[in-house]
């Protein structure tokens, strides 16, 4: 009926006006695919990682886990005569590397071969298994048994040797066995090998711990039950529960890339709905006559708006569904990034995983973008149910002037930015991320409502400075941005919104390397480092005491320290370890302690009588000077008070430092992960380095820094982080691009007949272009101006609140000067890029149509 | 002054619509033609070819013995702003510029100073007795103020062309009867060879010639002698 | 009740002669013929894969106890790579049999579980079942004939089912023994599908302390065209061997 008429009415405005069209189901079909990459990637970044703890679980329905220096094989004894147990097998998990020229990382994983094979079936396909001599395999603690695949790709057959790096330095193994992998040499893609469980804790130096017990109930007995009574009988520190519930640790792990990554989504959707307003409050300005005409036949109000309301669910609709296509393949990448980031900074082993396909996440990603393109198309819809028809019936210069610089908009947005920032400035710390994350969409909206009245305050400081620079042209193009405050500041909107998440991230970033980098040069200050690993650290790569005893050999090498890096479970989280010689470490160190005096705290803590911990870490958990901190140890209760606060950034989760003999008193663990070198007063850094390296290499697989160079390398590991800011930044300039491109075009369509009579009057073609792209330019700055306004307070917010949130970490707000000024420029680039299109357009343009004579 | 031989244009694919066939016409320097006939007759479309926003299909248009058929588009329109105004029925004036702004904007396109091109459009605006209305922005302006606009943004640079689309067309008779007086005028002062599409008979009656078109030819021309009596 | 050695298959299939025409008295007589209070002997075990290749280990073997109720521990010594290498295994009436592996080079004593029944014990043609110690009682039998030749020797065709065929890999076996010696000198094990999964052949029988022994025990794979030859030396029974050289503390010092 009226509205199926009105529906075909619609129809034929999208093909008519295809381009805007496409460029509006673009913006909210980016916004959706965003929104739904990001939920998918995490989801599969989460999946890809439990779905290797529950293929490495293999058939196991409960898994004894402990922290990552394992835990004393003795608890096997008590779980395997716990009854109800069918059967347990300790497991050790080594990652090393092989000594083949492309270092390629091998999981190896230690079962007992003489344990029952039921639980590791899924490991080995029985008929593909060969093992030409069992009993030589387990009487040499040498022999491997490696996958067909890597047998092939190693050219590797039965006796010949494998050259590995381990804890011992580089070693042979011996390739015994060679087996068709199941499931898990699946994921790994045949980068897995298997060793006898005690013959890898005496090559990996494990001493007699391992790292899981996997088991399996009796058919009798429900695994809660078993997990119930195996809580009561195993010491605390150990965490037993079903493979799955793993998963949860890592989640937290990679809470806080998630919680970045769903900003990023917030923000794509935020800015869809700006793009949806834009097209709609232009389409409604373009259709004035049609509408007017409507209104004139008798179309009521509500049906006009109706119509608006049903084209942008509509639109919706169709950016949403294309939106969750392309956010599946946006997913793939983010995905790889995401894991690469868990690998390097959590060294979470992940396998690459398809994907996964979430019809809950599509549809809530539909909803959502079908939603935000109703809520974009609502004012322009009201208004165009508002427009006067005889006025709209009417002629050019009668246009329905935008009222928007009203005053009680004005004070609305400055009341909202206000109160924003009140709140993050003054509101409490503890009412939970998601508020407070509210309180900076909060600032986002009040900068909104002051978009139009900024737009055309800047527009009209611009307007001399166009005049003067270029003419009527630049006078022409300011103006045509201050004609429509509206559309304008729809556009200027989604830039500053992207350009503040470009601003506020880049000061985050900017404020955070300042900050680690100024930490490091106070606490970072061996001569020479080693470590285990290329990422920050290795769970399953060490050192043994060995090198580090070699190392003081070298000539010029006056003193080595052992460092042990590792992360313990704390509270329901975990907290960075890091036991290191104190006496070394505070004669090289001045004025670190926090709340307790320096030198007091170093005598305690060299005599091991207590800890100190990272501010973030009092943060997180509210403690202080003098609180307890408790562990549970191999060997009992770890209970020592805290003797002082330090600034550290080792991890957002906190860090614990105290004496290295301590900790390996109480986890019983000799196994180090960094080694610091101090040189000899005199002695050549640069010499020492060669020297330490010559003793290292073929020897051991480890990684010798400078102090400088490993400053850098801790920078560009923390910088591998921020690429998936980086990703975020680019979205969001891709997605302020498009609604500069889409501004424009519509700009440019809608004053068609004012291009016309400019190039009727003798404005040349390269006039009107010039016009264009300054008005784009125009766009870009106004965006800056705004942008960097709203930056500056989400940054605030970031380094004040989500900063804290995420990683208890205090960064001081530093204003992101060189970032506004490189936005300038590169804001200006981008939008005279945006612009060509349009500009070209415009150029096109045939006068005479455009004029419409009548 | 302007000179059309055997002009045609038709438009389509197939050339189906002949919206000027064979058309010949000459205006001398100063003279002020009218161009009248139904819809459809090709009027508009006269005017388009002659200040070069279309091209003919066959034939050759010359002003000032330059054929702007041969001319590329930037050529076209640098004759256009030193030789043609335009002035249109909707006035067409930029809504966001003043009214000073709006005449000085030829001036400026032409790389003219923004002093010496306000203090142009100054001069022009007082012409057209508008002088008060400098800073006025067009929708704060009657629509014969616009048109006066108009006209001073088409001859700010005195040229020595004027085309006319229906100016009278969106404004009453009296202040179309004042339009059409200012014209008078300035052709006085400029001496303006006036080409003026109208429906208007009393419009046309300010001009010398009266030339009628229908389906894309011209079917009578006829000077008016008519117009020092009525025209004053 | 179980055993992990390999001569026990030797022993618990061999036995004293007996004229019995009963299939079951033939068995219990072949079961009951080994008397002894402890055995030692040094072996040597050839196991050839399908491609024909020898591997080689010696082995010396000590056993204390009787059927159903025996300690066994076998050392290692040859080739280098397993030297010292031992294996104990108790074995208790009534009680799972319990086993232990210590490997020199870690110096580390483990438990062996359980294994699964068709599993090669250490990549021999015995199977995890082939090396249970087994008793009279967990087969039913049947004569099947009586005047078949093997290694020259006139023997009964014996066929005997598992009583609990669930936990037999063996559908059936086949055994002959001489008529005239207590010892089976061949036996064919059966799967569910009527195929022949090993042939087991004792030879050049010896007695000694008047027990019967084989001194050559051959087992084939025929599916995998596989064997395991036993060739066993100084053969001695009722030493004295003692309690105390059946221990962990024994087992962990392979120089004893």
């Amino acid at each position: 009926m009226m509205l199926s008429s009105l529906a075909s009415i619609t129809w034929k405005q999208w093909r008519q006006h295809r381009l805007r069209t496409a460029l509006t189901l673009l913006g909210i079909a980016l916004g959706v695919a965003v929104y739904f990459a990001v939920r998918t990637a995490n989801v599969t970044l989460l999946s890809s990682l439990t779905i290797t703890i529950e293929k490495m679980a293999g058939k196991a329905t409960l898994q004894i886990v402990g922290d990552e220096g394992g835990f004393p094989e003795a608890i096997w004894e008590t779980v395997k005569d716990t009854p109800g147990v069918h059967i347990a097998q300790p497991v050790i998990e080594v990652l090393a590397n092989t000594a083949f020229e492309d270092e390629g990382s091998l999981m190896i994983v230690g079962v007992d071969m003489l344990g029952d094979r039921e639980l590791r079936e899924y490991q080995f396909d029985e008929a593909g298994e060969e093992i030409a001599d069992p009993l030589v395999a387990l009487a040499q603690p040498d022999s491997i048994m490696i996958s067909r695949k890597f047998a092939e790709k190693h050219q590797l057959k039965d006796g010949d040797k494998l050259p590995l790096f381990t804890a011992q330095g580089k070693k042979e193994f011996v390739v015994r066995g060679i087996f068709k992998p199941a499931g898990l040499g699946e994921i790994f893609d045949g980068q897995i090998a298997v060793m006898d469980v005690f013959n890898a804790q005496f090559v990996f130096n494990r001493g007699r711990n391992i790292d899981r017990i996997d088991l399996m109930n009796e058919s009798g007995v429900s695994v809660d039950e078993l997990q119930q009574r195996l809580r009561t009988r195993l010491p605390a520190g150990l965490e037993i529960g079903p493979p799955s519930s793993r998963g949860k640790g890592i989640e937290n792990s990679v809470a806080a890339m998630k919680i970045g990554m769903t900003i990023t989504s917030f923000i794509a959707l935020l800015v869809g709905v700006f793009i949806i307003f834009n097209s709609f409050s232009i389409a409604v300005n373009q259709r004035w006559k049609e509408i007017g005409i409507l209104r004139a036949l008798g179309v009521e109000r509500p049906n006009v708006q109706c119509m608006f309301l049903v084209e942008a669910a509509l639109m919706g609709m169709l950016g949403s569904a294309v939106g969750i296509g392309l956010g599946f393949f946006l997913a793939i990448g983010a995905e790889r990034v995401m894991s690469q980031i868990a690998a390097q900074l959590f060294s979470y082993v992940t396998t690459q995983q398809p994907p996964v396909f979430r019809w809950d996440y599509a549809v809530t990603s539909f909803v959502i973008g079908v939603i935000s393109s109703v809520i974009g198309a609502w004012l322009p819809a009201r208004a165009a149910a508002r427009l006067n028809p005889v006025l709209a019936l009417h002629n050019i210069e009668t246009r329905q002037s935008e009222n928007v610089l009203g005053k009680p908009r004005i004070i609305a947005g400055i009341l909202l930015v206000l109160t924003g920032w009140a709140l993050i400035a003054f509101g409490p710390a503890s009412v939970g991320l998601s508020l407070q994350f509210s309180y900076s969409v909060l600032i986002i909206f009040g900068l909104v409502l002051l978009l139009p009245a900024l737009a055309a305050l800047t527009a009209r400081a611009l307007r001399p400075l166009m005049d003067r620079l270029f003419g009527s042209e630049g006078v022409i193009a300011v103006d045509s941005m201050i004609q429509s405050p509206r559309r304008t500041s729809a556009t200027v909107g989604a830039l500053m919104i992207g350009l503040s998440f470009v601003f506020s991230m880049g000061a985050y970033v900017r404020s955070y390397q300042k900050t680690v980098s100024d930490w490091m040069d106070r606490i970072v200050n061996a001569d020479i480092i080693i470590n285990t690993s290329e990422n920050a650290r290795s769970r399953t790569n060490h050192f043994s005491e060995d090198l580090g005893k070699t190392l003081a050999a070298i000539p010029g090498v006056r003193r080595v320290e052992n460092i042990r890096f590792l992360f313990l479970p704390y509270a329901d989280d975990s907290v960075a370890l890091i036991a290191l010689d104190m006496d070394g470490w505070f004669a090289r160190v001045k004025d670190v302690v926090e709340g307790a005096d320096e030198d007091e705290v170093k005598d305690k803590i060299i005599r091991g009588e207590g800890v100190l911990v990272a501010r973030n870490f009092v943060a997180r958990y509210h403690l202080g000077v003098g609180d307890r901190l408790r562990f549970q140890t191999p060997t009992g209760p770890f209970d020592f008070p805290i003797l002082g606060v330090i600034e550290d950034y080792t991890s957002e989760k906190g860090a614990v430092f105290f004496e290295r003999e301590l900790y390996k008193r109480y986890w019983n663990d000799p196994a180090v992960d960094i080694i610091d070198v101090m040189v000899t007063p005199g002695a050549e850094v640069a010499t020492v380095k060669q020297a330490v390296t010559r003793a290292v290499k073929g020897q051991h697989r480890a990684f010798i820094y400078t102090n400088a160079e490993y400053k850098k390398f801790i920078m560009d590991l923390i910088n591998g982080f921020f690429v998936l800011n980086y990703m975020q930044m680019t979205v969001a300039i891709i997605i302020a691009a498009l609604g500069i491109v889409n501004t424009l075009i519509i700009s440019v369509a809608e004053r068609k007949r004012e291009l016309g009579v400019l190039r009727a009057i003798g404005g040349l073609r390269s006039q009107v272009r010039k016009m264009i792209l300054l008005e784009a330019a125009a766009i870009a700055i106004v965006g800056v101006l705004s942008g960097t306004l709203a930056g500056v307070f989400n940054t605030y917010f970031l380094v004040r609140t989500a900063a804290h949130m995420i990683g208890g970490f205090t960064i001081p707000f530093r204003f992101p000067l060189t970032i506004v000024l490189v936005a300038l420029p590169v804001a200006l680039g981008i939008a005279l890029l945006a612009a060509w299109w349009p500009a070209r357009k415009a150029v096109n343009l045939k006068v005479v149509e455009a004029i419409g004579y009548e | 002054m302007i000179e059309l031989q055997n002009v045609s244009r038709s438009f389509g694919d197939a050339k189906l619509v002949q919206a000027l066939n064979q058309v010949n016409l000459r205006l001398a320097q100063g003279e002020r033609v009218a161009v009248m006939g139904p819809s459809g007759s090709g009027k508009s479309t006269l005017l388009n070819l002659i200040c070069g926003l279309d091209e003919p299909s066959t034939g050759a248009i010359k002003i000032d013995n330059v054929d702007i058929a041969s001319l590329d588009d930037d050529s076209r329109t640098r004759l256009r702003r030193q030789k043609i105004g335009m002035i249109f029925q909707t006035f067409n004036l930029l809504p966001t510029l003043t009214a000073l702004e709006n005449v000085s904007l030829p001036l400026r396109l032409n790389g003219v100073a923004k002093k010496d091109a306000e203090q142009r459009a100054t001069a022009m605006l007082q012409k057209v007795g508008l002088a008060g209305r400098a800073a006025h922005r067009p929708d704060q302006m009657s629509g014969g103020e616009r048109q006066r606009i108009a006209i001073a943004r088409a001859l700010i640079f005195a040229p020595p062309v004027l085309l006319a689309d229906e100016p009278t067309g969106n404004l009453d008779s009296k202040t179309g009867e004042e339009i059409l007086a200012l014209l008078d005028e300035l052709h006085r002062e400029f001496n303006t060879t006036i080409l003026m599409v109208t429906h208007n008979e009393e419009a046309a009656l300010h001009c010398d010639r009266v030339i009628r078109l229908r389906d894309g030819q011209i079917i009578s021309s006829s000077a008016v002698t008519a117009r020092t009596a009525e025209g004053q | 009740m179980r055993t992990l050695l390999l001569l026990m298959i030797c022993l618990a299939l061999s036995g004293s002669a007996a004229l019995a025409q009963d299939a079951r008295k033939i068995m219990d007589a072949v079961y009951k013929q080994d008397t002894s209070r402890d055995a030692t002997w040094r072996g040597t075990m050839d196991v050839y894969d399908k491609k024909g290749t020898l591997r080689r280990k010696k082995f010396t073997f000590r056993k204390l106890g009787g059927l159903g109720n025996s300690k066994t521990l076998v050392r290692f010594n040859d080739p280098a790579e397993v030297r010292g290498v031992g294996l104990l295994s108790l074995n208790e009436r009534g009680v799972a049999d319990r086993q232990w592996m210590y490997t020199p080079a870690i110096q580390r004593t483990r438990r062996i579980a359980a294994q699964e029944r068709r599993q090669r014990f250490l990549g021999t043609d015995f199977t995890n079942e082939d090396m249970a110690e087994r008793v009279l009682d967990d087969y039913t039998y049947k004569l099947l004939g009586e005047g078949e030749m093997v290694d020259g020797r006139k023997t009964y065709k014996i066929e005997a089912r598992p009583v609990s065929p669930e936990k037999s890999q063996y559908a059936y076996v086949y055994l002959w023994v001489p008529v005239d010696v207590p010892y089976t000198v061949m036996a064919e094990m059966y799967d569910k599908n009527g195929q022949r999964q090993r042939v087991l052949k004792a030879g050049e029988l010896v007695k000694i302390s008047n027990i019967w022994v084989a001194k050559r025990v051959e087992m084939n794979t025929p599916t995998e065209g596989t064997k395991t030859i036993l060739l066993l030396e100084d053969i001695r029974f009722n030493t004295g061997l003692k309690e105390d050289g059946f221990t962990q503390q024994a087992l962990e010092k392979p120089d004893a």
